[in-house]
């Protein structure tokens, strides 16, 4: 287990950002992460995903601890960060769409925006993004339709970018 | 016959989930059903696009310095795994002693350990009441302030240290990590939060601050050739790194 968490890192730091909203709390939510993982590895089972465990692990995390401090200290759930986005490609307008797409998704309610990362940009199967969240499979498809209709207007942007090129 | 499809029938069409046959009639329908079309294009998103568009954030991932993260999270679980081990120890040790009649100091483990887990730990089990019947006194700060200098061989005068904007100077005491002069310069934020500045008399490697959270708690540490230094409290990285920066400004002027 321990041999494949680094390389799990740069993923699921981008979860905890996607679900804290903050890339300082997204830090601390990682390096909780680990010291839960490596101090429960006996727990995890040869043969299954690493991701899938160690993503429910940093929810879990998020949801009873890390959240709820920040409810308690009164700083709440953080509204969405605007990332300084690097350039993911050689056109300005490809960055700008992603930086809008990024904060669009961001901006979804806490449900939506969980299982739309974790179905959509993380590739997850619905069964295994309702396991990891734990919640059955049509709440997740449910989630997705209503993340869907809030989405949709993306399609325009999206074609504008394509009429551009 | 024309079926009645949820949104959620067709998500899992629009997601390549719909089992072959299912899709084939949905494809059907929609070429004879303005609504059932209208209905699809409005749940119709790029979901390449949206995995797309956070490929960038874990390029920014990679400059957070994860792989510290994870050695920190070692240490950590390392650390709280010695502390059951001593317990076990110091229980089996206990009974071995009723037993033989010798003592237990020799027993007990003294391994080598990252010196900011375990003053983390420490800190952590601090909470505002720990510190809020402590008034600040000169003289009491000042006889507080030659011990703990004397300690790790720094010039440490309290006046340095009252002042710094948004830091209520508490106490400083003298403690000690595995036979290193250690001490711990207590603070509190304006809301009763408790902040300690940390000094180990044990040579580093000159670097720093750089920012962690350690055990749950904001962090900055940094080292000289001849001390190593932390900064740790609260949950707001960047006021605990401006925190750090000032200290380190204000030891180098000092020493």
């Amino acid at each position: 287990m321990a041999e494949g968490l680094p390389a799990l890192l740069p993923r699921l730091w981008r979860f905890a950002y996607s679900l804290s909203g903050s890339a300082d709390i997204a830090d601390d939510l990682l390096q909780e992460t680990c010291v839960r993982a490596l101090d429960k590895a006996a727990q995890f089972k040869t043969g299954t995903r690493l991701d899938s465990w160690t993503f429910t692990i940093c929810r879990s995390l998020w949801l009873n601890d890390i959240r709820a401090r920040k409810v308690r200290t009164g700083a709440g759930v953080l509204p969405v960060e605007m990332l300084d986005l690097p350039d993911p490609a050689p056109s300005t307008e490809m960055n700008i769409f992603a930086g809008q797409v990024v904060e669009h998704v961001m901006a979804l309610p806490e449900a939506q925006r969980e299982t739309v990362f974790l179905v959509y940009v993380e590739g997850f199967s619905y069964r295994e993004a309702s396991q990891i969240l734990g919640i059955p499979i049509g709440t997740v498809m449910s989630r997705l339709a209503t993340a869907r209709q809030r989405l949709a207007h993306l399609n325009d942007a999206t074609t504008r970018k394509a009429k551009q090129k | 016959m024309k079926l009645t499809y949820s949104d959620e029938d067709l998500t899992a069409f629009l997601d390549g989930k719909t089992a072959p046959e299912n899709a084939a009639k949905i494809s059907s329908d929609v070429a004879t059903d303005t609504e059932l079309a209208r209905r699809i294009e409005g749940l119709a998103v790029d979901t390449g696009a949206l995995k797309t568009a956070f490929d960038p954030v874990l390029g920014i991932a990679k400059t957070r310095n994860l792989e510290h993260m994870l050695e920190c999270a070692n240490s950590s679980v390392n650390a709280n795994s010695r502390f059951q081990s001593n317990r076990l120890l110091l229980g089996a040790s206990l009974a071995a002693a009723v037993i033989i009649g010798v003592g237990i100091g020799s027993v007990l483990l003294s391994p080598k350990s990252d010196w900011r887990m375990e003053v983390a730990h420490y800190q952590a089990l601090y909470v505002p009441d720990t510190l809020a019947a402590i008034t600040p006194d000169a003289e009491r700060l000042k006889a507080e302030f030659s011990s703990a200098g004397k300690t790790v061989g720094l010039p440490l005068d309290p006046q340095d240290f009252s002042d710094i904007d948004g830091f209520q100077l508490r106490r400083a005491q003298v403690l000690g990590f595995e036979g290193a002069p250690l001490i711990q310069i207590a603070f509190t934020l304006n809301d009763g939060s408790p902040v300690a500045f940390c000094i180990l008399a044990q040579s580093g490697k000159p670097s720093g601050p750089e920012t962690n959270f350690l055990v749950g708690l904001a962090a900055a540490s940094w080292s000289t050739d001849t001390h190593r230094f932390l900064a740790i409290g609260g949950d707001d990285a960047g006021q605990v790194l401006a925190f750090a920066k000032e200290l380190q400004r204000r030891i180098a002027d000092e020493s």
